[in-house]
């Protein structure tokens, strides 16, 4: 099962420099391995992760097989309007999975 | 060196065994990069840049127990206004199969450049960060990890 985890504080001063978190179970089969019965297992990897917010993109990131199983990343934004921060994974199947979280920044 | 047995002092044998303990402990100069890596560092960028690890600062553990998660942050040290920021930030490996890791593109509205995650490595290594201003200017930073079982088993 796939599912995502972000975090987004819920305040935040205006200009300020905020932490996010975005997390998603994911194996990150990185193409290597083999099973019992000795046969390759296919790569099945997230390839892009991207973050957008108050109409521009925060971090857009590019993932290869080195990336650990259910990637974790950690990033900075400017805390500038009160919004939705946008967070977008997608897989080498071009399979879409997305999450949302919002802030108030006074 | 000649050591008879019956002459070995007790500090003769600590200060030997010190000594293979450092050596063994210490992995590949940072300047002795491996081929694969800088041939994927080469067609990114090419050319491999001068390394600055006072702007291109790598958290890495010094020991990692198991190559299949280890923990990473890269932190450059520039001020991320509209003038002068990191574009782009390019994480290698010396040893895994396949050398990049991640590519992390950031902008002004970063507000400081500094991104973590986690990798796995194929092994003790030098790791490499190449970083991009809006400039074009390339900065490398580099870091040494030890990792005692390594991801290539299970890879």
């Amino acid at each position: 099962m796939i599912n995502t985890r972000v975090s987004v504080p819920s305040k935040a001063n205006k200009g300020e420099v905020i932490e996010l978190k975005a997390m998603i179970r994911h194996p990150m089969e990185s193409g290597h391995r083999r099973d019992g019965r000795g046969e390759a297992i296919p790569r099945d990897i997230i390839v892009k992760f991207e973050c957008e917010y108050d109409n521009s993109s925060v971090i857009a990131i590019d993932l290869h097989p080195g990336v650990a199983a259910n990637p974790l990343i950690t990033f900075y934004a400017v805390a500038s309007t009160s919004g939705d921060f946008n967070f977008k994974w997608t897989d080498q199947h071009g399979q879409i999975w997305t999450d949302q979280a919002s802030i108030t920044v006074s | 060196m000649k050591t008879d047995l019956n002459t070995l002092s007790r500090r003769t044998l600590l200060v030997g065994s010190l000594g293979t303990l450092a050596l063994s402990l210490t992995p590949a100069a940072s300047f002795d990069l491996s081929e694969s890596m800088k041939q994927a560092i080469l067609k990114q960028y090419g050319k491999i840049p001068e390394i600055d690890n006072s702007r291109v600062k790598i958290d890495v553990p010094t020991i990692n127990e198991n190559g299949n998660s280890v923990p990473i942050t890269i932190n450059v040290d520039i001020p991320m206004n509209p003038d002068n920021y990191v574009k782009r930030i390019s994480l290698f490996s010396e040893r895994n199969p396949i050398p990049r890791i991640a590519d992390f593109t950031l902008g002004p509205s970063s507000g400081i450049a500094r991104v973590s995650t986690r990798v796995r490595l194929a092994g003790s290594q030098t790791l490499m960060v190449i970083t991009e201003s809006n400039s074009g200017e390339l900065i490398a930073g580099s870091a040494d990890t030890i990792v005692t079982l390594a991801a290539c088993i299970v890879m």
